[in-house]
């Protein structure tokens, strides 16, 4: 028996696991449903077993797991299949489904968590019903999908039509139809980087579904921001490296959505249907390459920027911002783009100085009086928080005698120490 | 000592540690001897999981809670073979859905290039050897374990363990002869 030779030895010293403290803490907090789900496991192997042994007595109890079921690392979908001839495919790892009663009058599932596709065979005289702790919903010969998410349904219909029921109300929805249960009694949160909501209610909106052209005035913004586009436009698009090992099923891409022509139809979309349902952390590893940005719209390359750094890649959202901001320059979303790429900096990069410059530039551009004062108040922040006291200082000045009301006067204040 | 119940319902302890407490604690090092193991990161989520829950339904049987570590090495390797063993079942079942290997990611970053080659050739010889050799082979050469030790995470005797890694050298020998 040989020992490998010093060579070999000193590259095995090489070999590690690509583990860290947020693969801890992310695998763990999935440990709960992983447990349950070996119960379930052996709950059904066991009864398969017996099945197996009291004959085809058995044959609405429920199912099998496909073959892989077990291979939940691989990129595939769990199926549930049900003895009335219905599928149940589980769209992400994390979602558990209960079966709750499977006969000739009524299949009744339970979606706890997850995100699930439901494919219903056609029977008249059986209802079928999915319910998740805020909905009912009753089908008849349909494919949809529904997810339970932070207290909030998700159901999207591709074909047939399904009833939704919560708190004494109903909905009926049909082939193409995605919504949100209970209805949001308010616009969708924003995040942290990005302006208040009200603010994006103003001429350049949040919604990426308002494009309106702007005139780009000229202001000194626009020499600093050069700073922060260097560094976005060093920064490469998501890498294979990058890619989580962890990612999910690639589903089909829903009927929802905004306006095709918004599309590049080309390629993948599958990181769309995740980045729009808000699963960030799904979407990011199937994010499109930097070579292809050029075929992105708009829409896209600031929903690939949110997937980048919302899932906890900052810096992979830099290249698509980048591209909004230098290429999209006439579009009424590049200020936000830059308002966007600001906060990244700042917050999530620690580069305050270019930062300060992305602030720069979303003023400058933008028409939007909300978001002048908002990338004012972060550009004094920016600046403070560069060491910068003098700019800091001056700009604070500007906001308060801009804003003199301003909802941010005193944060200006503390940061431009006045 | 706070024991699960036998039929693993939920407590969440480890012997001493509560399982977050014991999760944390030795997650990495669990994750280590899988990834040694197996050769895929992408497996790696489910095993270290794997290991905590079948270490949960198991702890009532271990003598010495402080022995936790090793308990948990133990259980690691265990699955790690269990699942060499299942991919390569599904692989001959033409059930493995995504096979694509890129052993050259095993190597940490400041691995040289020559390093990073020579790793993937060496994984990609242990993927023809028998689950239980390769992990024989990988807890003496690259985890870095005893004889004494690897036999006890093998869960065999020392002969036995001899044996197997005798077969695993002579058979890396015949594919890499100058490794």
């Amino acid at each position: 028996m040989r020992e490998p030779s010093r060579q070999t030895k000193e590259a095995l010293a090489h070999v590690q696991a690509p583990w860290d403290a947020a693969r801890t803490e992310r695998t763990l907090r999935a440990l709960p449903t992983v447990r349950r789900k070996k119960q379930v496991r052996r709950a059904v192997g066991g009864g398969l077993f017996a099945a197996l042994l009291l004959g085809p007595a058995l044959w609405l109890g429920i199912v099998r797991y496909d073959a892989g079921h077990d291979a939940r690392a691989a990129h595939d979908t769990r199926q549930l299949r049900l003895a009335d001839g219905s599928s149940v495919a589980l769209l992400e790892t994390r979602t558990d489904v209960a079966v709750e009663r499977v006969d000739e009058h009524l299949v009744a599932l339970h979606l706890r968590e997850g995100r699930a596709r439901f494919e219903v065979s056609v029977r008249p005289e059986r209802v079928f019903r999915v319910r998740t702790a805020e909905v009912t919903v009753e089908v008849l010969g349909t494919i949809f999908d529904v997810e339970q998410r932070a207290g909030r349904t998700r159901v999207s219909v591709t074909r047939g039509r399904v009833a939704v029921t919560w708190e004494n109300q109903r909905a009926v929805l049909v082939a193409g139809d995605d919504r949100l249960f209970p209805p949001p009694a308010s616009a969708p949160e924003a995040s942290p980087d990005d302006p208040a909501p009200d603010e994006l209610t103003g001429p350049l909106g949040a919604s990426a579904e308002r494009p309106r052209a702007s005139a780009v005035r000229a202001h000194a913004g626009e020499t600093r921001a050069a700073t922060a586009l260097d560094v976005a436009r060093r920064e490469p698009a998501p890498s294979a490296a990058e890619v989580s090992s962890s990612a999910p099923a690639r589903t089909r891409r829903s009927a929802r959505t905004a306006p095709k022509e918004e599309r590049s139809e080309e390629q993948d979309t599958s990181w769309r249907d995740h980045a729009e349902g808000g699963d960030f952390k799904s979407a990011f590893p199937l994010l499109p390459k930097t070579d292809t940005m050029a075929t992105m719209s708009v829409a896209d390359l600031m929903l690939a920027a949110d997937a980048a750094r919302l899932s906890g890649h900052p810096r992979a959202a830099l290249p698509f911002l980048a591209r909004v901001i230098e290429v999209h320059r006439e579009d009424a979303r590049a200020p936000l783009a830059a308002f966007t790429l600001g906060g990244v900096l700042m917050h999530q990069l620690g580069l305050p100085r270019e930062a300060e410059a992305a602030y720069a530039r979303a003023r400058a551009t933008t028409q939007s009086v909300a978001l002048q004062q908002d990338a004012l108040a972060r550009q004094v922040e920016a600046a403070s928080r560069a060491g910068d006291e003098a700019l800091a200082s001056k700009l604070a000045r500007e906001y308060l005698d801009q804003y003199p009301d301003g909802r941010r006067v005193n944060a200006v204040r503390r940061f431009g120490r006045l | 000592m706070r024991d699960a119940p036998a039929d693993g319902s939920g407590e969440s302890t480890l012997g001493p540690l509560s399982l977050e407490e014991a999760y944390r604690r030795f997650a990495p090092y669990v994750a280590a001897i899988g990834m040694r193991i197996v050769g895929r990161s992408e497996e790696l989520d489910d095993l270290v999981q794997d290991v905590f829950v079948e270490a949960t339904r198991g702890i009532a049987s271990l003598a010495a809670p402080e022995a936790i570590k090793g308990w948990l090495a133990r259980i690691a390797v265990r699955t790690a073979v269990r699942r060499l063993r299942r991919g390569r079942l599904f692989r001959a079942l033409h059930l493995q859905l995504d096979d694509a290997r890129d052993y050259e990611s095993l190597a940490s970053p400041d691995a040289t290039p020559e390093q990073r080659a020579l790793i993937a050739r060496i994984y990609t010889a242990l993927d023809r050897l028998a689950a239980k050799d390769r992990a024989a082979w990988v807890l003496r050469h690259v985890q870095g374990e005893t004889l004494e030790q690897a036999a006890e995470l093998c869960a065999c005797s020392l002969s036995t363990y001899q044996r197997r890694l005798r077969r695993a050298s002579a058979q890396l020998d015949k594919e890499l002869p100058h490794a």
